[in-house]
């Protein structure tokens, strides 16, 4: 620049532009990581003067960079995008995700003003586990990662919420809210996972293809009307309220029953047609549906560091944060991944909440604890009729186990993004058996050579005035009235 | 380097919108009376002077700081930790002088308490004149801030402002980064 203008004193004001580009090109992997250990760790005495100047500077340019999204860049008023007050984001039940959204809305300046649970679920077919993640906050040692194991037994508790943006942080746009994001949905590079991947622009989320609608399979990510705004998926892709739900909302307990009743019978005839298409014989009993409880399984462990961990988090009845989100539960499915070395319990049981069934779990840890749960905006979970047990996707693992022939949804809207902002705020340490992470590969890549093959498509845009399910194309079962 | 007692070192931010010549103003602090120009490789990002005054040495780190709008948001970043803040403004725009109110109570609210604000009106050298110089003195002064009118160019009252905040730092003593000088223990 100076070459350029050999007049002109070369400041700071030029000198933040430039480097915002070169933290771009520069494309550093675990960026924010490496700056959060920077700062912990380096001698004080090292980081003075110029050197204090140039770790400065490059933190601004990072934040610049997580921060960016179309409401900054956008000065003019016409094309600025409205901006949207709530969100809605599906939370992992794992004890140290509640207390820390929790604490999210205890802050005064914290990113949300007010955090509700909408709903709770079980995603079947899918693993929650605890990452470490020290590097990024002290206050925020681990993270929960919810990935696909394919096996239907294995489940976990996921909340939808509802967040709403603190009306006192005007510029608490994109940032909070995806590194939450990121956060609870880790971008882990197997094909099972759940992949939010953050563009300069949006947060998409790649999920498997929902099953054709009409099936049995159908997900129940359907919105109930009152509690949720008016949201449209950007792409007509998304299926909408699936109206067997809201039939579900208008039965009497009897009719609950019945149909759960026939569902079960149903069930077993496709467990049956399922084994006989896999060929394996990993179930016992080809009755069990898991609200039964009987069925056993051998574990596979795919966490590895956080398993220890896990169970001394989780191996203890729960105990209810402080206030906020009151919805507090640990089931067996937690337990699960802490226990190694092919430990058996009766995965299924934890489902039959209520019942007083004990659990076989080495760890006790299916207590539960559902402290005051009505006088919450929690009934909401209760009030779905566990009808849809009956519903996990067997036939639809199946189907994902083969070839994806959807591949004609792949439309990606980032795909077309120019630049990938290599700021990945969770993705460095992970102790499951997906070594690397999306980190800071480019967009394009990503798209053309992990998500396709795997029929993965983008199902929302989160960032944005959308409805953000993360468990979309899964069957989401409430266990409270199995 | 000869021998002072003592050298304290100051950190200070130079804030306000672009292109009311804070580079400019270090440059010519920098560069114009006094000999001790350390050639940077980041242009007049980050600079250093030493001032010596009646009694110590005062050594100057200045952060020139990015003043556009759009990372208004990082500014506390730049100013965590300085002991002495130079709000600049133009004398020709009076929008530049709004933006610098602005930076001034920022500073106030969120700057470590013991800070040294200085208001630099600079470009006084030109004629078009927006603010009145009568109505910021009334607000430095209400304000509790050094103020004096700029100019890089002519360097009209740019040593002056510097050494007015060397003196205002050492008083306050708020640096209390006393370094005794390693060639004199």
């Amino acid at each position: 620049i100076e070459g350029a203008h050999p007049g002109k004193a070369v400041g700071g004001d030029d000198f933040l532009d430039v480097w915002v580009y070169v933290t771009i090109q520069a494309n550093v992997r675990g960026i924010s990581t490496c700056l959060a250990f920077i700062e912990a760790y380096a001698n004080p005495m090292v980081l003075q003067g110029e050197t204090e100047y140039c770790f400065t500077v490059l933190k601004l340019a990072v934040d610049y960079i997580r921060k960016l999204n179309p409401v900054t860049l956008t000065t003019d008023d016409r094309y600025a995008l409205p901006k949207p007050s709530k969100y809605q984001y599906v939370v992992s039940g794992l004890r140290p995700e509640l207390i820390r959204w929790d604490r999210a809305t205890d802050r005064p300046d914290g990113p949300f003003s007010r955090i509700r649970v909408l709903r709770s679920r079980y995603l079947f077919g899918y693993q929650s586990i605890l990452v470490k993640e020290w590097a990024v906050s002290p206050s925020r040692p681990v993270i929960s990662v919810l990935y696909r194991t394919g096996n239907p037994q294995h489940k976990c508790l996921v909340h939808v919420c509802e967040v709403e943006l603190s009306p006192l942080l005007p510029t608490a746009t994109s940032a909070e809210r995806l590194e939450v994001l990121c956060a609870l949905l880790m971008v882990p590079n197997c094909s099972y996972a759940l992949s939010p991947i953050r563009t300069h622009a949006h947060t998409h989320i790649y999920t498997q293809p929902p099953a054709p609608a009409g099936t049995q399979t159908d997900p129940t990510r359907a919105r109930r009307g009152k509690d949720t705004q008016a949201t449209q998926p950007r792409e007509g892709k998304v299926r909408k309220v699936d109206g067997r739900e809201k039939k579900h909302k208008t039965k009497t307990g009897k009719d609950k029953e019945k149909e759960k009743r026939s569902k079960r019978e149903r069930h077993r005839d496709k467990d049956k047609d399922a084994r006989e298409d896999k060929g394996t014989g990993t179930r016992k009993g080809s009755g069990t549906t898991p609200a039964d409880g009987t069925g056993e399984q051998s574990i596979r462990t795919r966490t590895r560091g956080a398993g220890g961990e896990e169970r001394v988090e989780h191996g203890r009845a729960m105990q209810r944060p402080a206030g906020g989100v009151s919805h507090a539960r640990v089931r067996g499915n937690v337990g699960r991944m802490g226990t190694a070395n092919g430990m058996r319990e009766s995965p299924a049981g934890t489902t039959g909440t209520g019942t007083g069934r004990g659990q076989k779990g080495p760890l006790k840890n299916g207590v539960e604890t559902r402290p005051q749960e009505n006088a919450t905006n929690m009934s909401h979970a209760q009030d779905h009729s566990g009808s849809e047990c009956g519903d996990i996707d067997r036939s639809q693992m199946g189907r994902r186990d083969g070839p994806n022939g959807d591949q004609s949804k792949h439309g990606y809207a980032c795909g077309d993004t120019p630049g990938y902002l290599p700021v990945s705020v969770s993705g460095d340490k992970t102790d499951t058996d997906t070594e690397t992470t999306h980190g800071s590969e480019p967009i394009r890549a990503i798209s053309a050579d992990q998500l396709t093959p795997c029929g993965l498509h983008v199902t929302e845009c989160v960032d944005g005035p959308f409805l953000c399910l993360a468990a979309l194309g899964d069957v989401l079962v409430d266990p409270t009235n199995s | 380097m000869s021998s002072p007692n003592n050298v304290s070192q100051y950190k200070l931010v130079l804030l306000g919108e672009s292109a009311v010549g804070k580079s400019s103003l270090v440059l010519r602090f920098v560069k114009g009376q006094f000999q001790e120009y350390q050639e940077s490789t980041i242009g007049a990002a980050f600079l250093t002077q030493t001032l010596s005054l009646d009694d110590c040495t005062v050594k100057f780190e200045i952060w020139d700081t990015a003043g556009q709008e759009r990372y208004h948001s990082l500014a506390p970043m730049y100013y965590r930790g300085a002991q002495a803040a130079v709000v600049v403004y133009d004398v020709t725009s009076a929008q530049s002088f709004q933006r610098a109110k602005n930076w001034v109570k920022e500073l106030h609210r969120q700057a470590s308490p013991d800070i040294v604000i200085a208001l630099a009106g600079n470009k006084c050298d030109l004629s078009q004149r927006a603010v009145d110089d009568e109505v910021v003195d009334a607000y430095a002064s209400e304000n509790d801030l050094l103020f004096m009118e700029t100019s890089a160019k002519s360097a009209k009252n740019v040593n002056e402002l510097f050494l007015q905040i060397g003196r205002c730092c050492s008083a306050l003593d708020v640096g209390s980064k006393c370094i005794v000088d390693a060639h004199n223990p």
